[in-house]
């Protein structure tokens, strides 16, 4: 029995929780297993976790402009990777031009605060399976 | 039909009220005059009307910080109302490691007495009543020696200083230290205040930070009393008397769409603590029992979708706190879902309440929603209801262990996870967001404003670490040195030290340090720093 | 395969991740690769830490793995916590509380999820286990919620086992009598900062001057109470010394534990000779539409649950 194992992790000192548990229990509820890493992460530490744990996608929510430095230090840690983890992020301070940028180095989903459960279930589930 | 239409802590809604839904009301054991007991229908009797007008500011460094107070005042804003960014939020220097990014971009950046003496420059302290969310033990040994630098009584400052040792660490911003030195802290800002500040209140109680984890307002107060009556215990025990800071502690309260719910809590509030303060902890003095409840009105209920409808809900959680009568006002501004207020966002959030005290009448009549057969019994509903879970948690345990066995973590999980099902369920309404929506491109109106970002000020890592180095470090030390003793003596007031230490040139994070370090905690919970007086322990 | 056993051997972190996964899903070949770890195991020390949620045990782990990086040794922690029984979900915290350990390489956590197995250990507990130690961890921490049976399970697994309890949970002092008092080897009185420590202390004590040589075999070690506050570390450095301390006594070979181990290893033998005949079976049966027919002539009334039982067990056999 394969089990989809996520990282949910928050970036540096943004401590904005209540998107990031309710997505971890939401996710919990449809038979993933969740890898909680809180707050005050870095790339160095999401991206240790993602190897320790053997992760299937990574998600990072985020309520602070951080994820803007933090993230491509994150993918080009990843990048070098034989198999790189891919990485979703979600949050309402992320704009459609943000998510363009995110896309552009290489962030395989982008959720807004309008992003449906369902919407956000069926990609991870896809990303995982590839 | 939709089934019963419930407030969102679960009170059922009728169309009608009558007589029979309010029948055995006291006016004057239930509802009193505004200004008497138990001040269900308002903390003082304000033929004026109105309240302190200001908007939540901070952001950048001190200076870009005291700027933007000076325009907000000029707009009309009668307080200022400073938060700190994530850093400072947390005891953090900004030339930590971790800070990197977002210092001065979700508040302002301040570690030093020279960052406050910055940051209110030409801030007349003896008339602006300054309401901080930076951390309480720092803002008042600054404002303290500020008031004595700039030859003002401290005695003349107003404002307020916020105590979260009981959610700080769970849905706010993380000490990382053992609860009972966050409490202790605490209770020595009050204990301090009551003592060498009495026009400030040096305990808010912020229910507004914790409820945004998706609690309902039940919860919200309920929670909210439950660290009040620790506090207060805890400072009984110390052998103070009630009078002699009760009439001190303040609380801030969110402000959902839920309208009348949220005036109901409010009454509701207003009567627990002063019953609460009279019955139970023996006061007599009548400003203990009469609590100021400031607001700021909830970020969680607004949208970063068509931003200017969030101007709305400000203007409609503005009139329903105006209808249930309050102190001091901050509306969440428009821009809230991308980023900390813009210029024009804090103007038009102003201008909300503006509009609201001088075009409307509003204020002008206290309570009037007093003796309303609805909103008398949903008052009481409310009150019950937060009575009773206040008891049902009292009755789990000293709420001190509640606090490390990590029960309010549980719970604040509990309530963060209710929210994401009832906003995937779509049993909260929100228009813009999951009814009433219109094409990613079309949703143009304020975006521009709301979507500028403020880029972190990394100049002032090194400005700060520049600044440490020019100190007498010597000098420093020692006034570290004495903070960290008085730590670990029990019973002494640590906050002589703090300001002997900032007054000296000591930042937030090495007081903050040594303080972890006197309770057996790592200097720099992150493992980046090394103690300042590693070497002198 | 042989490749990835070699470099699990060679202490490559990605393969010990990769293949601690495949144990953990029950990939076909899983059991081929811990057949070539095998002979590479047995450096480890296996310290068991086991107790009631919200024990501190996560703390403790972060204070021991510091004692353990101070002595310039490995570490392999497993984190197990329950899978949701209804969904087969999993939130998996326990990292943060180790986060300050995230970025040592000496020090290897991974979060499992119990995934159906009643108790903290799983086959695939024991799979990663031997994943660590073949990686040349020096120690192994299993970390694993519990009262009850679990911590029956890992105090028959791990070298030593802690049991951690906090002082004023009450009741719990009760239930510590079903079973576990019996077998952990080291018991951690966890937040003594507690005004009630010194109670939950003495009373434990007292119980093990009375039972301390009850059990099935007589018992020559004595379980130390110990106190600890681990979120600072205080008592920690006393607690390992008394690990190394029953490391010492293992050696030894004495009887109980010779006996802890045996029955262990049958335990474990067991599991695997019956989940493989079930495996076997159920792939002969789940093919099935032998199976769905029978049900349907059960359903019917053409046929009883009884003599189809027999049926289809004598033609297993």
């Amino acid at each position: 029995m394969k089990n989809i194992r996520v990282l949910i992790g928050i970036l540096g000192m943004d401590q904005h929780e209540v998107a990031a548990v309710g997505i971890a229990k939401m996710l919990r509820d449809h038979g993933m297993e969740v890898i909680y890493a809180g707050c005050f992460n870095t790339p160095e530490t999401l991206f240790q976790s993602a190897i320790e744990e053997d992760v299937d996608v990574i998600g990072i929510s985020s309520h602070s402009w951080e994820y803007l430095y933090y993230l491509p230090e994150l993918m080009e840690l990843l990048a070098a990777e034989e198999e790189p983890v891919p990485v979703v992020v979600g949050g309402s301070v992320v704009t459609a031009k943000d998510a363009q940028e995110l896309t552009a180095i290489g962030v395989a989903a982008v959720y807004g605060s309008g992003a449906s459960d369902g919407e956000i279930i069926d990609s991870i589930k896809e990303l995982a399976d590839r | 039909m939709p089934s019963t239409v419930r407030t969102k802590s679960g009170i059922p809604l009728k169309n009608i009220y009558t007589p029979e839904d309010d029948p055995d009301r006291d006016y004057q054991r239930d509802l009193g005059n505004p200004g008497s007991y138990p001040f269900t229908r308002g903390t003082r009797d304000n033929p004026g009307g109105g309240w302190i007008q200001r908007e939540l500011s901070g952001e950048g460094d001190p200076l870009r910080s005291n700027a933007q107070f000076k325009y907000l005042l000029e707009m009309g804003q009668t307080g200022i109302d400073v938060i700190g960014d994530s850093p400072t939020m947390s005891l953090m220097d900004p030339d930590h490691p971790l800070a990197k990014y977002v210092v001065g971009t979700q508040g302002v950046s301040v570690c030093c007495h020279n960052d406050y003496r910055d940051l209110l420059r030409d801030i007349p302290l003896d008339e602006i009543s300054i309401s901080s969310s930076a951390p309480g033990m720092f803002t008042v040994a600054s404002l303290y020696l500020l008031a004595k630098e700039g030859g003002i009584s401290p005695a003349a400052l107003r404002g307020s200083v916020l105590q979260w040792p009981f959610y700080s660490e769970n849905c706010g911003y993380a000490y990382k230290m053992p609860f009972d030195l966050h409490l202790r802290m605490s209770c020595d800002v009050i204990e301090f205040c009551s003592r060498e500040m009495p026009r400030f209140h040096g305990y808010l109680e912020d229910t507004y930070f914790f409820s945004e984890a998706g609690l309902n307002a039940v919860e919200e107060a309920a929670l909210g009393f439950i660290e009040i009556r620790h506090i207060v215990r805890t400072l009984l025990n110390r052998g103070l008397a009630i009078d002699s800071f009760a009439p001190r502690i303040a609380i801030l309260v969110n402000c959902t769409m839920d309208f009348y719910e949220e005036i109901a809590k409010i009454r509701a509030m207003r009567r627990i603590f002063s019953r609460m303060m009279k019955e139970e902890f023996g006061a007599q003095d009548p400003r203990s029992m009469a609590v100021n409840i400031a607001c700021h009105t909830s970020g969680l209920s607004l949208t970063s979708e068509q931003p200017a409808n969030n101007i709305v809900r400000g203007a409609v959680q503005t009139v329903a706190l105006g209808l249930a009568g309050i102190q001091a006002l901050e509306i969440s501004t428009f821009d809230e879902g991308f980023r900390t207020p813009s210029e024009e966002a804090h103007r038009v959030g102003l201008r909300t309440q503006q509009i609201v005290d001088l075009e409307t009448n509003i204020t002008k009549v206290q309570d009037p929603f007093g003796g309303s057969w609805f909103m008398e019994s949903l008052t009481d509903e409310v009150e019950g209801k937060i009575l009773a879970l206040v008891e049902e948690i009292e009755s789990r345990g000293d709420p001190a262990e509640l606090v490390t066995s990590g029960y309010f973590r549980q719970f604040f999980e509990g309530t963060m996870s209710r929210h994401h099902q009832q906003m995937s369920a779509g049993e909260i309404t929100k228009v813009g967001l999951n009814v009433h929506k219109i094409p990613e491109e079309e949703d143009t109106l304020l975006r521009d404003v709301s979507e500028v970002k403020i880029e972190p000020y990394r100049q002032r890592a090194d400005d700060i670490a520049a600044f440490k180095l020019s100190r007498d470090q010597a000098g420093v030390n020692e006034s570290l040195l004495r903070v960290h003793n008085t730590v670990q003596s029990p019973g002494k007031n640590i906050m002589e030290g703090v300001i002997n230490a900032v007054q000296i040139g000591a930042t937030m994070g090495e007081v903050i340090g040594v303080m972890r370090q006197a309770s057996g905690e790592p200097y720099d919970p992150y493992g980046h720093l090394r103690s300042p007086i590693e070497d002198l322990l | 395969m042989q490749k990835l056993v070699d470099k699990v051997v060679s202490g490559d972190l990605r393969s010990a991740s990769r293949l601690i996964r495949m144990i953990d899903d029950g990939h076909p070949q899983s059991h081929e690769a811990l057949k070539q770890l095998f002979p590479h195991c047995g450096g480890a020390r296996v310290i068991g830490i086991t107790g009631p949620p919200g024990a501190g045990k996560s703390t403790l782990s972060s204070s021991l793995i510091d004692i353990i990086r101070q002595r310039n040794k490995s570490v392999g922690v497993l984190a197990v916590d329950p899978s949701s029984p209804i969904t087969g979900g999993a939130i998996l915290g326990d990292r943060i509380r180790m986060s300050r350990h995230a970025l040592d390489e000496d020090v290897f956590i991974r979060s499992l999820a119990s995934r159906g197995h009643f108790g903290g250990i799983t086959p695939a507990t024991r799979g990663a286990i031997r994943v660590m130690d073949a990686m040349g961890k020096d120690y192994v921490i299993v970390e694993t919620v519990g009262v009850g049976q679990d911590e029956v399970d890992i105090a028959r697994l791990a070298d030593t086992t802690l049991i951690v309890w906090v002082p004023g949970l009450g009741d719990n002092v009760q239930a510590m009598k079903a079973g576990i008092m019996e077998v952990g080897d080291v018991f951690v009185v966890n937040k003594a900062e507690h005004p009630d420590t010194a109670n939950t202390v003495n009373y434990l004590k007292s119980v093990f001057r009375q039972t301390g040589s009850s059990g099935p075999i007589q018992r020559d070690w004595i379980p130390p109470v110990l106190e600890t506050v681990a979120l600072n570390s205080r008592g920690i450095d006393e607690l390992f010394k008394v690990i190394d301390e029953h490391a010492q006594y293992t050696s030894r070979a004495s009887e109980y534990y010779l006996a802890r181990k045996r029955a262990d290893c049958e335990v474990e033998l067991r599991g695997f000779i019956s989940r493989e005949i079930n495996h076997r079976i159920s792939r002969q049966l789940a093919d099935g539409e032998k199976i769905n027919a029978q049900v349907g002539q059960i359903i019917t009334g053409e046929t009883d649950i009884y003599v189809v039982t027999d049926s289809l067990l004598q033609e297993l056999e």
